[in-house]
């Protein structure tokens, strides 16, 4: 197996990281190829695509909030910016150290909308959140990026939220994607990995109605998900296995038990398929 | 701490998405070939079907009843693509393996309504063991479509009177919708759980009885297990990620009810 094919292969786990796990993940990888520094070396994008994916956060020294990295505010190479610290900055992906960290001046004022996601993200995601308004470079476009992380490995799951809209400031649309992703691994493995794309609109007039519009489209899909756990479980999960038999007793388990098959054919209380 | 390559890679695969298993499995596989028999007889894949040449009735494939690239037929004991030293079972395991595929078989259509089952037995120095798999799919046309495949490993030493046996069950449940309300929703994984029990042995036929009621207690068990999982734990967590009510409301309720708890305590 050439070392590129070796590369795609331990990018793929990387890529499949569980909310949380990434650390982990890398250290197995490490341990699977014994430290080959040719495949581990070479890990360097598909670092870059998770942090960049899952809305990897970074600290800028002396920053209180937590800033997302994302494409949306990405300025080519391992450069990002966000405007409400008025900075911009460099990542190292493998190591999420930040460096050079600079002025930066944003071309279109988001302060308003920048208040109003804050104040939501507050009321609806509890810590540790996140939060971004990035100014796109279509000049009408702003991106809204929010991320949910909740880590209980102690309690063995881990989950998160992301949602990333783009509000089109000019024609009043906004359009985006919800992505849920949960781990749960006591005694087994368990993962929910849950997207929509939405979409709606907002009063261009006033740029309140951006988050008002988000606020509704996330509740509805939530309500959603939430109706979905009962009707899987009422419908595609009772009719996997029976709680009992239709004799509503456990099985007369030994040499008896051909008899079950000898009161079907004689009974017919259960219609053949 | 470089930790073991197998052990690495076995915690690996409880990390990545179950429904990928396989596919995870192959690429530790290419990475380490080593690694490959260990892996392939210590980690549960999904089920597979094949049909029997010889009775034309379906049987279910796994890591137990392979040898190379052939797959033995519970109902034939034959082996496909054929091979002419093919490992078998004993006669003496052989006839208890028939009773068992036919005692599963009612199980199966009792608790599954449909699916497949398959057992397969081997001989131990001091006893026996084998597996029992069950699979059911389900296409009807409700709220999604669900997998679910059993896989129970079992072993019994025979000791005196009685025989120990060892159980380690896995159930692999896989639910996915896709609707526009909804977006696609896909929910899977296994859980694992393990149980011992000394129980006595009349005869040869009596392993079948106790595995049964083993097998039967266990699905039970963590059938209630997986609802709560997958249908209650994740969706607290979920709850979790963005709870629906403010939480400015939720710290105020809280608030109040722990100063009435205060009132009334003060009131003792």
């Amino acid at each position: 197996m050439s070392v590129d094919a070796k590369i795609k292969a331990a990018s793929g786990f990387l890529d499949d990281a569980p909310p949380g796990e990434v650390k982990e993940v890398y250290q197995d990888i490490k341990s699977i190829v014994e430290e080959d520094s040719d495949i581990i070396d070479g890990l360097e994008s598909a670092f870059e695509k998770y942090n960049l994916s899952q809305f990897v956060t970074v600290k800028l020294p002396g920053a209180a909030k937590a800033v997302i990295v994302s494409k949306y505010n990405n300025l080519g190479s391992d450069r990002f910016y966000d405007p409400e610290l008025g900075k911009s900055f460099s990542v190292d992906h493998r190591s999420l150290k930040v460096s050079d960290v600079d002025e930066y001046d944003s071309a279109v004022d988001v302060s308003s909308i920048t208040g109003d996601v804050k104040h939501y993200v507050l009321e609806h995601y509890p810590d540790p959140s996140s939060y971004g308004v990035f100014p796109q470079s279509s000049e009408d476009d702003i991106a809204i990026v929010i991320l949910g992380n909740k880590y209980s490995p102690s309690n063995f799951w881990n989950g998160r939220w992301r949602s990333s809209y783009i509000a089109d400031l000019a024609s009043g649309s906004l359009t985006g994607t919800i992505a849920i992703d949960v781990h749960y691994y006591e005694d087994g493995n368990v993962r929910l990995k849950a997207t929509k794309q939405v979409e709606s609109d907002f009063e261009t007039a006033q740029t309140s109605s951006i988050i008002k519009s988000i606020a509704a489209l996330e509740r509805s899909y939530q309500e959603e998900l939430n109706r979905e756990f009962g009707g899987l479980s009422d419908g595609a999960f009772k009719s996997l296995r029976r709680q009992l038999p239709v004799t509503r007793s456990k099985i007369e388990w030994g040499k008896a038990i051909g008899a079950y098959r000898l009161g079907q054919d004689i009974g017919g209380g259960r219609s053949a398929k | 701490m470089a930790a073991d390559p197998f052990d690495a890679a076995l915690d690996l695969l409880r990390r990545l998405n179950p429904k990928d298993i396989s596919q995870n499995l192959t690429s530790i596989c290419s990475l380490v070939p080593d690694l490959t028999e260990d892996l392939l007889s210590s980690v549960d894949q999904p089920l597979q079907v094949k049909r029997c040449r010889v009775t034309g009735k379906d049987y279910l494939t796994c890591d137990y009843n392979r040898d190379g690239d052939s797959f033995r037929s519970p109902w034939s004991n034959e082996y496909d693509p054929p091979l002419a030293d093919g490992t078998v079972p004993s006669d003496a395991i052989r006839k208890l393996e028939i009773t068992a595929n036919d005692a599963f078989d009612i199980y199966r259509d009792l608790y599954y309504e449909g699916g497949l089952s398959s057992v397969y037995m081997w001989e131990l120095d001091d006893g026996l063991a084998g597996v029992v798999l069950l699979k059911k799919a389900s296409t009807e046309s409700f709220n999604g479509q669900g997998d679910w495949d059993s896989i129970h490993v079992f072993e019994a030493q025979v000791r005196g009177r009685n025989a120990h046996y060892k159980l380690t069950s896995t159930i692999i449940l896989n639910v996915i919708t896709s609707k526009a309300s909804l977006g696609t929703f896909d929910l899977g994984g296994n859980l694992t759980r393990q149980v011992e029990r000394d129980i006595l042995v009349e005869d040869e036929t009596s392993h079948v009885a106790n595995i049964g009621k083993m097998v039967e207690d266990i699905e039970s068990k963590m059938r209630n297990q997986l609802q709560e999982v997958y249908f209650g734990k994740t969706k607290d967590i979920v709850s979790d990620l963005r709870s629906i009510s403010t939480l400015s409301t939720a710290r105020e309720e809280k608030k109040l009810q722990s100063e009435v708890v205060q009132n009334l305590e003060g009131r003792e």
